[in-house]
């Protein structure tokens, strides 16, 4: 469903992507693993349209990706950026009818809404409350309800478990699972390689902007390069 | 007495009500672009001479030449935001570029102003032709009547337009966080155009109600310092804060020159907006807008 070739970004001098190719396939999750400066935000702002790759393209359903960020998402591709982003001097419900922002009839957009307060019942609970004073938790439940409103058919979520107690990263977890299920693509950057390699169905692991590994989620879990490096004591939860 | 102070309070009212049109626009691109645009005045001063076209050279009635300079006002927006700002947002540049290219396009346009007309002095057919109500004793002016009704008009359209549709909710996406406002499908773009078009259109119309009331030359947009301060007082970027500190300041302006004169009383104001923004540096608003690099 969306395949990258041969990607490569610099900011200035700082070479951040260098040949990145890889393939999601239609209904999987798909995982980027890799450590801080690895490069992981910069891809998914290249799928999204927020920076412009120097080479390389990026092909969606078959096609050309759109240029502009808007008809990316226009297009069904939405990103979740890294540290939530949602729009704190809105209160919750405008921060999802922001995130319907192409859908034209009001009685569409309220009818999501109700699907995402299911989802998430406690965005309900505090759906005339500013968003910036949310907990951590809730900004990333708002932030990812936010993106399904659009309803996409690929999410890209950036690093979702940052932050988070515990208890909520394995809420944040269910829920990629639920998105999957619903049959949305998931990309999916993590720092928790643990976790986003036992979800993934495929991953790739990128290192300086290279990619480094590439396999099932299974194989990667049980690679020995990949286990001393990302899964050691440290890094599991 | 009380009567001479009511008749300066409206006077105070309506000045300020014309500081708070251009304060709005200058807000507007301040929530949006996080910079001061200070060829909003430039804007002004096209205004004010398109406004003499208008109102006395072709002799239209009033509304109809308030209506064309906004338009003028409005297109003129755009042009300068394709001028002047388009190539920095394409190259994302730090927002002193924004500030410099703004100051020197509101010079541009003063200068060639000054080309064009020279520096004597427009003067703008009086919009009615007997200016005085009278309420027994008290005497008011229509033209302050018609500026605070104009004005409560406008802002109040804007602010629906704001809160209440699409746009306005673009608008507020791109002034809070302008990457996720385009993640959720905003085209910034179309919502910076709009921007600058309702700003200019602010700018029009405070134009030719200025010329109004004074006499034009090519500085008189000038006077968007007023508007400035007004927002500085009102909190920068917050459009309610730009209101109310706009009209405080066309207030105090009247009392001053009441009570001090028309020499001390800027400087009176002067300082006391400085004392003001010392004791509370966030404005009346009270939410900060950080510049962002
Ligand atoms: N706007 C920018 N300007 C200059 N350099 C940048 C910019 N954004 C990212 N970089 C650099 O590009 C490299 C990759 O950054 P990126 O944010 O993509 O990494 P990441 O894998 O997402 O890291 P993290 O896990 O910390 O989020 C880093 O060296 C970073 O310093
Ligand atoms: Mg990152």
């Amino acid at each position: 469903m969306l395949s990258v070739n041969n990607l490569s970004l610099s900011y200035g001098k700082n070479r951040a992507l260098s040949n990145v190719s890889f393939e999601v396939q239609q209904g999987e999750i798909f995982s980027i693993i890799g450590a801080n400066g690895a490069g992981k935000s910069s891809l998914l702002r290249c799928i999204s349209g927020l920076v412009k790759p120097m080479e390389g393209t990026i092909y969606y359903e078959g096609k050309p990706l759109p240029k502009e960020p808007h008809k990316i998402t226009a297009a069904g591709i939405v990103h979740v950026p890294e540290g939530r982003r949602i729009f704190a001097p809105l209160t919750v419900k405008e921060n999802l009818k922001a995130g319907a922002f192409l859908v034209k009839s009001r009685s569409e957009i309220e009818a999501r809404i109700e699907e995402q307060y299911k989802i998430f019942p406690r965005l309900k609970e505090r759906e005339n409350q500013y968003a910036g004073t949310l907990s951590g938790g809730e900004q990333q439940m708002l932030a990812i309800a936010r993106a399904l409103m659009s309803r996409p058919k690929l999410i890209l979520l950036d690093e979702p478990s940052l932050g988070l107690a515990p208890l909520v990263v394995k809420e944040v977890f269910r829920i990629i699972e639920l998105i999957r299920e619903q049959g949305v693509t998931v990309l999916l950057v993590e720092q928790n390689a643990k976790k986003a390699l036992s979800l993934a169905d495929h991953a790739v692991v990128l290192e300086n902007g290279i990619i480094r590994k590439t396999g099932t989620g299974k194989e990667l879990l049980n690679d020995q390069v990949v286990k001393e490096a990302y899964l050691g004591a440290g890094h599991s939860d | 007495m009380v009567l001479f102070y009511v008749q300066q309070l409206i006077n105070g009212v309506s000045r300020g009500a014309v500081y708070a049109l251009i304060a709005v626009g200058f807000a507007l691109i301040f929530s949006v672009l996080k910079f001061s645009n200070f060829a909003h005045g430039g804007l002004i001063s096209v205004a004010a001479y398109a406004g003499y076209y208008f109102s006395t050279k072709f002799d239209f009635p009033p509304v109809i030449a308030i209506l064309c300079t906004a338009l003028i006002g409005a297109v003129m927006g755009i042009i300068l935001n394709y001028i002047a700002f388009y190539n920095l947002q394409r190259r994302n540049s730090p927002n002193i570029f924004y500030f410099v290219s703004s100051i020197t396009c509101g010079i541009l346009f003063m200068n060639i102003l000054t080309l064009m007309f020279g520096t004597t002095f427009y003067a703008i057919k009086p919009f009615f032709k007997n200016n005085i109500i009278k309420i027994g004793n008290l005497i008011i002016l229509k033209m302050d009547i018609m500026i605070l009704a104009l004005t409560f008009v406008l802002l109040a359209a804007l602010m629906l337009l704001i809160n209440r549709t699409k746009m306005g909710l673009a608008l507020r996406m791109v002034s809070i966080d302008k990457d996720t406002a385009m993640l959720m499908g905003v085209n910034s773009s179309v919502v910076i155009t709009v921007t600058f078009s309702i700003a200019g259109a602010l700018a029009g119309i405070s134009g030719i109600l200025l010329g109004a009331n004074f006499t034009i030359d090519p500085f008189l947009g000038n006077m968007v310092v007023k508007g400035f301060i007004a927002s500085v007082i009102g909190g920068l970027g917050s459009l309610p804060g730009a209101i109310i500190g706009a009209i405080l300041l066309g207030v105090m302006e009247v009392i001053f020159t009441v009570l001090v004169g028309d020499i001390l009383s800027p400087a009176i104001i002067f300082v006391m907006t400085l004392i003001f923004l010392l004791i509370r540096p966030q404005g009346i608003s009270g939410h900060f807008v950080t510049e962002k690099a």
